[in-house]
């Protein structure tokens, strides 16, 4: 068993124990800037990046909103940085899997995520049932599972002994690649109403598509198990929406796209500046302006600006990965979409919105 | 639209007179001031070489870089762009970089960690400041 649990009589039940254990557990999975916004929100000390984060936190005498940063948590794990599919999977199967997560005997407490060295020893292993949750709007099945990602790292030469630094020669700088094991969170997530469900697979970065895929298809072999279904079901087919996102010029910032034309070329494009439009972008207009055929857009990532109820600014992502030759089938088969920045499960269901009206 | 070349060519004048770097400077502002203003938001230091008809490493571009940020010509800004370990670019704001020079270490904006060595990931871009 590796969850911690913050009943009373473990490390946990101290709330600065706690304060510092949520950090360390929202440090292995939101971007930074993302983790600021939350902590903002819960009075959480913050420091120059995590570690000057973490400094602040220890002793930290003043009131943070630990059980509300657990919450914050929770809400992350169902909804922050998510490769997510959709399947309909008709009335009376979605009913059968509500009922088998309803009926799932739940721990008594959220399960905290392994760190360090437990982790490190801990075996990798498929996604499992852990935790339903329970929200106003629907359930949130999560999943957990030790996974790998290979981090790229940036090592000095000079940190290196003697020897090796002669060994290697005339280089400053030399990149490594960490491969360490992370605890995922994967989600299914049951509205109340209607009878598409989405897996949520964490995409936490610098892991490979191999791996995301692989936690897609164990948690859809589940869903298919406890629903009933007769028939295999396959995702929602997500490509239709890139063309009319990027034709709709009102909808977010295109930050980055991928398109082929009809003089047999295919162009990546992304924009550096992130509040600048690729729609607009001088080079990308009169690119397609001397092109007679309209572009096949396959690829597209998309940012939009919200405003909370706080007044807070916050930049969720969109991105629709498609390939080249995807534009030229009746069937193209872009399953799966990121959804990649957003703090809470209010800007990703507004995210989600977006992309649904387009399918 | 482009701007009016005249002012700042005017005080480049005052500014460098009969020094070398003077019509260097002033080919790099009748370029810059002639760019619509979408075309002059991202502009690299070789850009401005080639806008002066220098190499970029030319000891007069310096010069001119500092003459044109300066208040009293005022004609580009100067921003950074932090390149992490996986290409992820991200413009740093002047207060990110004054805070990573006084804890001696820039936050890198998505993974959280310090980045001690920020100065070798930095790349200075200007753009034009009106």
């Amino acid at each position: 068993m590796f969850f911690f649990f913050y009943n009373a009589g473990t490390p946990y039940s101290d709330p600065n124990a706690r304060l510092l254990k949520l950090i360390e557990a929202f440090q292995e999975r939101a971007p930074f800037y993302v983790a600021k916004r939350v902590f903002q929100r819960h009075q959480v000390p913050i420091g120059h990046g995590w570690e000057n984060t973490i400094e602040a936190a220890t002793g930290y005498k003043g009131v943070a909103d630990v059980d509300g940063l657990v919450t914050a948590y929770l809400d992350h794990i169902c909804s922050g940085e998510k490769s997510v599919r959709f399947y309909d999977l008709g009335n009376a199967n979605v009913d059968n899997l509500r009922l088998q997560y309803q009926n799932f005997k739940n721990a008594p407490f959220l399960p905290l995520p392994l760190s360090g060295q437990q982790l490190q020893k801990a075996q990798l292993c498929d996604p499992t049932l852990v935790y339903v949750h329970q929200t106003p709007t629907g359930i949130a099945a999560i999943y957990s599972s030790v996974r790998k990602k290979d981090e790229r790292q940036r090592l000095s030469v000079q940190s290196l002994p003697k020897a090796a630094q002669q060994a290697i020669g005339d280089f400053e700088e030399i990149i490594g690649i960490h491969s360490r094991k992370v605890q995922a969170y994967d989600v299914v997530w049951v509205p109340n109403n209607g009878r598409i469900i989405e897996v949520r697979a964490d995409f936490l970065g610098n892991e490979t598509q191999e791996t995301v895929t692989n936690a897609h298809q164990k948690i859809y072999a589940d869903v298919h198990v406890k629903s009933g279904s007769k028939a295999l079901i396959a995702p929602v087919d997500l490509f239709p929406a890139i063309k009319p996102i990027y034709d709709n010029s009102n909808e977010g910032i295109v930050i980055e796209l991928a398109f082929a034309t009809s003089t047999g070329s295919t162009k990546h494009e992304k924009m550096r500046d992130k509040d600048a439009c690729l729609r607009k972008e001088v080079y990308h207009v009169n690119g397609k302006a001397a092109l007679a055929a309209d572009i096949e857009p396959y690829r597209i990532g998309v940012r939009w600006v919200l405003t909370d109820q706080h007044g807070e600014f916050s930049s969720p992502e969109l991105f629709l990965d498609g390939r080249a030759t995807m534009a030229a089938s009746t069937s193209p088969g872009l399953f799966s979409a990121i959804i990649r920045k957003c703090s809470d499960s209010l800007e990703y269901s507004e995210i989600k919105q977006k992309l649904e009206s387009y399918l | 639209m482009s701007v009016d070349a005249s002012e700042p060519i005017a005080e480049i004048d005052r500014i460098l007179g009969d020094d070398p770097a003077c019509d260097v400077a002033k080919n790099i502002a009748k370029n810059i001031v002639a760019l619509p203003p979408s075309q002059a938001k991202y502009i690299s230091y070789s850009q401005l070489a080639k806008f002066g008809h220098v190499e970029p490493a030319d000891g007069r571009l310096l010069q001119c870089v500092a003459t044109l940020t300066s208040g009293r010509v005022h004609l580009l800004n100067v921003f950074y762009v932090y390149e992490n370990v996986n290409g992820e670019e991200y413009k740093i704001s002047p207060e990110q970089l004054q805070e990573a020079h006084r804890h001696g270490f820039l936050v890198d904006p998505d993974s959280g960690e310090a980045v001690k060595d920020f100065r070798k990931h930095l790349y200075p871009y200007f753009e034009r400041s009106n």
